[in-house]
């Protein structure tokens, strides 16, 4: 199984629920040792109803570390942070 | 005595009817927090888990809703006091992932149909009163 797809087999049960708030997380990288995941959304997305981005990162990270062990480096672009 | 911790009335009513009135347990309160996305005010904690035998919080309805009510319901566990988080179905494994992340894995919760936000009042009560056995069950120990 490539990296990519674990990565993506772990975020899948995370993913319905940003998808109900108009957001979703999406792979934008994956080495076997590092992965960027981004969280996006568009006009409609409900920006308040998301996980406050502190507990996002808790969140993302802890469930990609028990899926995929082999990763030593998560980064999450949450563009909450950049505004 | 039991305590609902919730955000909104619409919530409070969801919990509410959860409180297990049929198991005839009484009195109970229900608290409101202000600030849905995160824990609770731990003074607000802190008296839950002094005055009440169990507690039940929710409703997880979007995802930082879903994420405050199981750090209150992972706060009240470290302080002793059983509780169970209610959650719409689609937040449930964003539920799950909380718990895990902030280290109450054992955690368990109790699924409503989603979603919430438009249904009326008849049919909110309609919806929790069918998870009474499931919150129940969870707080007496049986398997769900």
């Amino acid at each position: 199984m490539s990296i990519q797809t674990e990565v993506e087999k772990a975020l899948d049960g995370l993913r319905q629920g940003f998808q109900a708030d108009g957001a979703d997380l999406t792979i934008v990288s994956a080495t076997p040792s590092e992965v960027t995941i981004q969280l996006v959304g568009n006009d409609e997305t409900c920006w308040d109803c998301i996980v406050p981005a502190d507990q996002l990162r808790t969140v993302v990270e802890s469930v990609l570390r028990r899926s995929v062990s082999a990763l030593e480096t998560i980064d999450l672009i949450d563009p909450r942070e950049s505004t | 005595m039991a305590s609902v911790v919730a955000t909104s009335r619409r919530h409070r009513l969801t919990c509410a009817e959860c409180s297990l009135h049929q198991y005839g347990v009484q009195p109970f309160d229900m608290a409101r927090k202000l600030v849905y996305s995160r824990p609770a005010d731990p003074s607000l904690l802190d008296e839950l888990a002094r005055d009440h035998d169990f507690v039940v919080t929710g409703v997880g309805a979007c995802g930082s809703c879903t994420s405050g009510c199981v750090r209150d319901a992972v706060e009240l566990e470290a302080r002793g006091v059983p509780t169970v988080a209610i959650h719409t179905e689609v937040f449930m494994n964003s539920a799950v992932a909380h718990s895990a992340a902030f280290g109450r894995p054992d955690l368990q919760f109790v699924a409503v149909e989603h979603p919430i936000a438009a249904v009326s009042d008849d049919e909110l009560r309609c919806r929790a009163t069918a998870l009474v056995d499931s919150v129940a069950a969870i707080l007496v120990g049986v398997a769900v």
